[in-house]
């Protein structure tokens, strides 16, 4: 199969598992795209670092666009490219992403959770909210 | 751990993979071309291991500022 291919493949099944496997049902809730959304921007940056200095280099007959160029960068926008990146990077990461905290989620409603739970005390940050409106 | 371990042995595989049907390459003056297994450079198993930690710090982070938002796994 092509990266293309494995890419969409990858994200179905990651949407399988969290919808009708674990029933996380990440995909509908908000907080998920908030944190998928900050973790988009920074794969942009960090992923444009790797492909735009050739780090990683790819096949054109396994992606969309064309293959990597040996001696230059690859486009920044265009040729299936995003911030130099092949547009499968994004399906590659958002699969990982979804499959990660699939499990994180599936994992803490089993009980498995740190103690005390992460962040502010719960309560005491709904009261500072209140005030705060 | 438990979250992590079973997505980092799913997408090094997915790495070899590509890496043997030629998907992607590196430039071995950037990496540490120390193989870790089936020619997966230790540079993509690390990937895949802070990758998938920072999913779970982010998410973590938005919940602690937006404690209104359900992750769906709180304690009641």
């Amino acid at each position: 199969m092509t990266y293309t291919q494995l890419a969409i493949s990858g994200v179905l099944i990651a949407a399988l598992l969290d919808l009708f496997v674990f029933r996380t049902g990440l995909l509908k809730r908000r907080i998920f795209w908030f944190s998928y959304g900050i973790i988009f921007f920074f794969q942009l940056i960090s992923n444009g670092v790797l492909t735009g200095l050739g780090i990683v280099q790819y096949d054109g007959a396994a992606i969309i666009g064309s293959t990597s160029p040996t001696d230059s960068a690859p486009p920044f926008i265009g040729d299936g490219r995003l911030c130099f990146a092949p547009v499968e990077d994004l399906l590659f990461g958002f699969s990982l992403v979804l499959l990660t905290l699939t499990l994180w989620v599936t994992w803490g409603r089993r009980g498995i959770q740190r103690n005390p739970v992460s962040g502010p005390p719960r309560d005491e940050m709904k009261k500072l909210l209140r005030l705060s409106r | 751990m438990l979250a992590v371990l079973p997505v980092t042995i799913t997408y090094v595989l997915w790495d070899a993979y590509a890496i043997a049907r030629g998907h992607w390459t590196f430039d071995s003056r950037f990496i540490t071309n120390i193989d870790v297994v089936l020619n997966v450079p230790l540079d993509e198993v690390a990937f895949f291991v802070v990758i998938p930690i920072c999913a779970i710090l982010t998410l973590e982070g938005v919940r602690s500022v937006r404690p209104d938002l359900h992750v769906g796994d709180e304690p009641e």
